[in-house]
């Protein structure tokens, strides 16, 4: 009984082992992985243990875009131990905005673009308050 | 990362599990299959618990950690060694299979076991980073603790941190054997995934040890096989989620009750452990601080109707919770008071109660999917044996596991129904976990109270 019970515990385990295409990464690991890339520029650009604020475009009504905003926990998640936050208060900014085809980047009148990370992010310095 | 100093770091974390096992538990005669199952969770609760206090008066100089640890472990092992000699402690095997059936139960459990194994290790290598409560949250965490300063606590305050008033029972883990194994924050976080794989481990040894200790090793092959039924659970092993650690400390619980109230003797010696492992659980998880309010308050029922030496127990009580979950008050009251529960509501507890459309949300989802892959079909049998084959009248303290798993069951459905959440998406995340987290101890529950013709 024992026996019988113990082959149909292991047959559909020793089924999904034989296929090599089993279990399906998770969804976000590759994502993360793709953050890790775009992000790593940022380890030689702001000095280690400095804060990063964190600034997404916002529309019209001033709400936030869902499309760069849920991507806050991918960046958070790469850059810790860097604390990263919407209130928090540093000369590098790290900025997101919707990016759209033909649609030019922001502007900054106190600030400088360190560099473009990706399509849509923007590390920026601050130069003045 | 140095493999050695992983080992090392997993090795002194059971090491003092082991002494702390070994200096509670009442009696002269140790089982040493129980400590041995003991010790892991007993370590994780004691060296998550220090370290977090270490970063909380240190002002987080988490470096000095690993230095302060030995120190405390080789006190410690001295002290026991010490009391061992004057109190003639002694260690007791577990006994050996006494028929072929027996031994060829072990041996089927022991192929069942390895081929789980290979199974969660599959999922391990697949999702290196974990699943994103590992990601987003505890490994998250685990990271500003390892890196200590004084910018640690942000973990409570920063605009972005998901659920600063989280128990730290993993992420303090975590950051621990990170320190132990020299990570530097790479791209592999394999002590997050160590502590994954190794909590399935100890909860599937948890099980078998008190089945084998409390009933035979017959039935403990056979709790063994009832749990590995459960492949929506060997498919959570390597999340790096904290609910196999959870359903660990549940289990231990009410393995350890059940030892505390069968014989005649007094149950208080018992208290201060029973009450180590409620208070890990709360240590670990916000479930867990729900079932540590459950127990407590039920053993506070107790101890009034009886009378007697009721504050003696109630002392023994809180002791035990202090070394299992201590921190945890001073991580709720000092650092972030946020609560996930009690807050705004867009209507009252009462009329989420009295709403018959949120139960049958819950009913749906509970039909629909406690099916073959969580276990459906092994309940069945559970409780038609529950019901139909009942020990004998004077062993009905045996029930103990299913009061306790019931009672437990009760407590989630309910904040399930009141939950000022969106019901729809709390019950499609939480259901298979809540499973998770009961069903070693009803397995428990189950064997405990079978009869059987040993």
């Amino acid at each position: 009984m024992m026996v019988l019970a113990a082959l149909w515990v292991v047959r559909p385990m020793a089924e999904q082992l034989a296929d090599p295409e089993w279990p399906e990464p998770d969804e976000y690991q590759a994502q993360l992985d793709a953050w890790a890339r775009v992000l790593a520029p940022l380890d030689s650009l702001v000095p280690a243990g400095e804060a990063l604020a964190y600034l997404c475009a916002v529309d019209e009504q001033g709400r936030l875009y869902p499309e760069p905003d849920s991507r806050f926990d991918f960046i958070q998640a790469v850059l810790a131990p860097r604390r990263i936050g919407r209130t928090v208060e540093s000369r590098y900014v790290l900025v997101h905005f919707l990016a759209r085809e033909g649609q030019e980047q922001p502007r900054f009148d106190r600030a400088r673009v360190l560099l473009e990370l990706a399509q849509g992010l923007l590390l920026v310095e601050r130069t003045g308050p | 990362m140095t493999l050695a100093g992983l080992l090392l770091g997993l090795g002194l974390a059971y090491a003092a599990g082991g002494l702390f096992a070994w200096r509670l538990w009442p009696g002269r005669e140790k089982p040493a299959l129980l400590l041995a199952a003991l010790a892991w969770p007993a370590g994780l609760a004691l060296t998550s618990s220090a370290y977090f206090l270490w970063m909380s008066i240190s002002g987080g100089r988490a470096a000095l950690y690993p230095w302060l640890e030995v120190v405390a472990l080789a006190a410690a092992s001295w002290f026991v060694r010490g009391a061992r000699r004057v109190s003639g402690d002694r260690l007791v095997l577990p006994r050996r299979p006494k028929s072929a059936v027996e031994a060829t139960a072990l041996v089927v459990l022991a192929l069942v076991v390895a081929c789980a194994l290979l199974v969660v290790l599959r999922y391990d290598a697949a999702s290196p980073r974990g699943y994103w409560d590992a990601w987003a949250r505890i490994n998250l965490k685990a990271r500003f603790l390892h890196a200590g300063g004084p910018e640690w606590t942000w973990i409570f305050r920063g605009d972005g941190v998901p659920h600063p008033d989280y128990p730290l029972l993993l992420e303090c883990s975590v950051a621990r054997l990170a320190h132990w194994s020299g990570w530097s924050g790479g791209v592999e976080l394999l002590p997050a995934r160590v502590l994954s794989v190794l909590g399935w481990l100890a909860c599937s040894t948890t099980l078998l040890a008190l089945v084998g200790h409390l009933r035979s090793p017959f039935l403990a092959a056979a709790a063994g096989i009832v749990l590995l039924c459960n492949r929506t659970d060997i498919s959570w092993a390597a999340t790096q989620y904290a609910d196999f650690a959870l359903a660990t400390y549940f289990t231990w619980s009410a393995g350890l009750l059940v030892l505390a109230t069968r014989g005649e003797s007094s149950a208080e010696p018992w208290w201060p452990l029973v009450a180590f492992c409620v208070g890990s659980a709360a240590w670990c998880k916000d479930e867990g601080l729900a079932f540590a309010a459950l127990v407590s308050a039920a053993a506070l029922v107790a101890w009034i109707s009886r009378g007697g030496r009721r504050w003696q127990a109630a002392t023994a009580w809180a002791a035990g919770l202090l070394l299992g979950g201590g921190s945890v008050l001073v991580l709720k009251l000092g650092y972030s008071w946020r609560s996930s529960v009690f807050g705004a509501r867009e209507s009252s507890i009462w009329q989420d109660l009295t709403d018959p459309a949120r139960y049958r949300v819950m009913g749906d989802y509970l039909l629909g999917h406690v099916r073959f892959e969580m276990a459906g079909w092994t309940l069945l049998p559970i409780a038609v044996a529950l019901l139909l084959l009942p020990r004998e009248r004077e062993l009905r303290r045996s029930w103990l596991p299913c009061l306790l798993c019931a009672g437990t069951g009760l407590v989630f459905f309910l904040v399930m129904i009141t939950t000022r959440e969106d019901l729809d998406w709390h019950v499609g995340t939480t259901i298979e976990r809540l499973v998770l987290h009961l069903w070693p101890t009803a397995t428990l529950g189950a064997m405990v109270v079978l009869k059987s013709r040993e």
